[in-house]
């Protein structure tokens, strides 16, 4: 086995892949889930309390018998895609303009910044928020794009000219060293001379 | 020595042999000290330290130790399901019995059932067979008995039924001697599963709650152990981000990027103002 001759640099500063990424994402994706489920419980408990209980009943419970007006159908839709997309743009680019990175990403210990090494500004952060969006409908293609591009950008990325870059003494695993490193050495080794011999 | 009661007024079973303790048990061997705390509190032996008796033997002690320890928590665990017990019983909001909507209910209660039974059929079986195994050996004893009494026989099998006799008797030593260990060391051991417990944990918290060092010693020390979790967690999720990479560049067939390895330096952003 290819021993690491010299101890590994760290990988601060370097840009994130795409598992690390993805990992912070979900975890973020819970928090709004969880975020959004309370206030929707606490919506409740107050149209409840202010003896609004039959219109709490036709949005949170819907049945057949339920005499669903158009009103109502748009507080559902609001609700379930307007209020978690607004939930959701509203944290990332709050903590992205605050700290430079949300708690998911804060957790994996990434941090967005703009290309030139900048923390993000408004503009950017929307721009990001929506790249999102556009990387989503086309299949989560702008997602995996973090997969083949040379600096790990994904669409969202790309169109809000940001990076997002490991925050702490990250390392490569043992195993994985080893195999880079035999990799390395494998092309750093003279190409056998076939002439000399016989 | 009997292991039988004294005031045990049934006659005595045949297969228990009375004798006296052997020499090297019955050093070990002696009165059973009182249980409760505070009995012991009275006796007061002015016990001389752990390293200033040549014959403490630190394997016995915990072994003791271990024992009493298991002995007290079974005991306790027992006390506490059977309070348990009593209060459900005693409550007047008894949950009602359970209602059957679906299969997956009748499956679920199919179980609970056979568990609860199996476990009271099998202590019942198992005393029956103790049972029944008692009157086979006496059964088969008895039928054998002409024949081992047999003159012709008894020359043939007479040093065998001899042999075995002996063998049984040294066993039947064996466990006398064992249950009497018990006995006389069961108690003692209990006192010093209880005395540890009332004493090493009060003195452990008192210490960690006045010595300061140690406090932030145990807290610093949660502290890094969490901080290594999520290190150990962090740089398996970097090594996965190469691994995902490297299968991806592999099928497009792009060249596997070298900056991983710090060669090149390069692909490193530093946030301005740092």
């Amino acid at each position: 086995m290819t021993q690491l001759s010299n101890p590994l640099p760290s990988l601060r500063g370097f840009y994130a892949g795409f598992v690390t990424r993805s990992i912070a994402f979900a975890i973020d994706l819970i928090l709004i889930a969880v975020t959004q489920i309370t206030i929707l419980f606490l919506v409740r408990l107050l149209l409840d309390f202010f003896g609004l209980d039959q219109l709490a009943r036709a949005i949170f419970e819907p049945t057949e018998t339920t005499n669903v007006s158009v009103f109502i159908t748009i507080t559902r839709w609001v609700i379930a895609f307007i209020g978690s997309g607004f939930l959701f743009a509203l944290y990332s680019i709050s903590m992205w303009l605050l700290v430079d990175k949300t708690l998911g990403q804060a957790l994996l210990g990434l941090r967005v910044l703009r290309t030139d090494g900048r923390p993000l500004t408004l503009g950017p952060a929307i721009r990001r928020v929506l790249g999102y969006y556009i990387s989503f409908l086309a299949l989560f293609l702008g997602f995996l794009w973090v997969l083949v591009d040379d600096r790990r950008q994904g669409w969202h990325d790309k169109i809000a000219d940001t990076i997002v870059v490991y925050d702490w003494e990250a390392r490569l695993g043992k195993r994985m060293r080893e195999w880079l490193a035999r990799r390395q050495a494998e092309r750093e080794a003279p190409p056998p001379d076939i002439f000399s011999q016989g | 020595m009997t292991i039988n009661d004294e005031n045990n007024t049934e006659p005595r079973d045949p297969f228990i042999i009375e004798m006296e303790p052997s020499d090297e048990l019955t050093e070990l061997v002696t009165s059973p000290p009182a249980l409760l705390p505070g009995a012991a509190a009275t006796e007061q032996q002015a016990d001389p330290p752990a390293a200033a008796d040549p014959e403490f033997d630190a394997y016995l002690a915990v072994v003791k130790l271990l024992i009493g320890g298991t002995i007290e928590g079974a005991n306790e665990l027992t006390k506490r399901l059977e309070q348990w017990e009593a209060a459900q019983r005693t409550a007047a909001d008894a949950p009602p019995v359970g209602e059957i909507n679906t299969n997956g209910d009748v499956a679920r209660y199919l179980l609970v059932g056979m568990a609860l039974s199996t476990t009271d059929g099998l202590r019942r079986q198992a005393l029956k067979l103790v049972q029944a195994s008692d009157v086979f050996w006496r059964m088969t004893g008895s039928a054998t008995q002409p024949l081992v009494n047999n003159r012709l026989t008894g020359i043939i099998a007479g040093p065998i039924d001899r042999a075995i006799d002996r063998l049984a008797l040294r066993g039947q030593k064996r466990v006398n001697d064992w249950i009497e260990l018990g006995r006389t060391q069961e108690p003692n051991a209990r006192r010093m599963a209880r005395e540890t417990y009332d004493n090493v944990f009060d003195e452990f918290i008192g210490l960690l709650a006045e010595n300061q060092e140690l406090a932030d010693l145990v807290q610093k020390k949660s502290m890094g152990l969490a901080t290594e979790a999520v290190d150990e967690f962090r740089s398996r999720t970097v090594s996965a981000d190469a691994l995902a990479e490297k299968l991806v560049r592999r099928i497009l067939r792009r060249p596997m990027r070298e900056e991983l390895l710090g060669s090149s330096g390069g692909g490193q952003v530093t946030a301005e103002g740092e």
